[in-house]
């Protein structure tokens, strides 16, 4: 293989499309709506936060990124029984509330 | 015939005003006061940490504040650099209308080309509001 055949395939990876285009792919992007609410004229009580959920995330990833603890799954678990059945089994676009 | 006359113009009254108020409230009273961009959100809707740039592997959240009269339709258009669509979502602001808070999303899997980005917001088809962002690798 000759120094040019070697890098265009460098070049082209696994997307035969990004050198003819030179434009990246947002074919996978992800987005969404996440509901509206009335803007409230006082200032909101400490609440919970909303996470929404992506492909990959597990219950103790996401502990682990927001408290810096993965064993506090069962916080987010607890919080979140009315909609997680099973906590081995979150989806993407799944609204968690963080306590 | 005067009394037929006389219902013929209250009729023709009250159509052509409640045309010209529907026209006002369409053009003049729906805005978009506030766009917030940031990495996760509260539950109320309003973004938990304000920023303008963000990380390939971020998810990017939007808080957009209306203010309309009744139903809007507010559409978000995500683009890249030259104008590359990124991803697009609309949300129903219900009849009752008032301060809205809408929130959207966005995320790639594999992550972020490091570059500038814009956000456009719609309100009934009519831009409304525009933010800009940038991702760049820490």
């Amino acid at each position: 293989m000759g120094f040019l055949d070697r890098l265009f395939d460098r070049k082209r990876g696994n997307n035969p499309n990004a050198v003819q285009t030179g434009k990246p792919d947002f074919s996978n992007v992800v987005a969404g709506s996440l509901g509206a609410s009335e803007t409230p004229t006082t200032p909101a009580a400490p609440a919970g936060r909303i996470y929404v959920v992506v492909k990959g995330d597990t219950l103790s990833q996401i502990a682990e990124r927001e408290y810096g603890d993965a064993s506090r799954w069962r916080e987010i678990y607890q919080a979140n029984r009315a909609t997680i059945k099973n906590p081995n089994l979150i989806y993407p676009g799944q609204k968690l509330r963080l306590p | 015939m005067p009394v037929y006359r006389l219902l013929l113009g209250c009729v023709l009254l009250t159509s052509l005003g409640c045309g010209s108020k529907t026209r006002v409230t369409g053009t003049a009273t729906n805005k978009v006061n506030l766009i917030d961009l940031g990495r996760s959100i509260n539950a109320d809707h309003s973004i938990k940490d304000k920023t303008d740039t963000f990380q390939p592997g971020d998810t990017v959240f939007a808080a957009v504040e209306t203010e309309t009269l009744g139903s809007a339709a507010v559409k978000i258009r995500w683009s890249f650099e030259d104008g590359q669509l990124v991803g697009e979502a609309t949300q129903q602001i219900p009849s009752s209308g008032g301060q809205i808070r809408s929130a959207f999303h966005l995320y790639k899997p594999d992550g972020w080309p490091e570059g500038k980005y814009r956000l456009e917001v719609t309100l009934d088809s009519t831009v409304a509001g525009i933010k800009e962002f940038t991702v760049k690798k820490s």
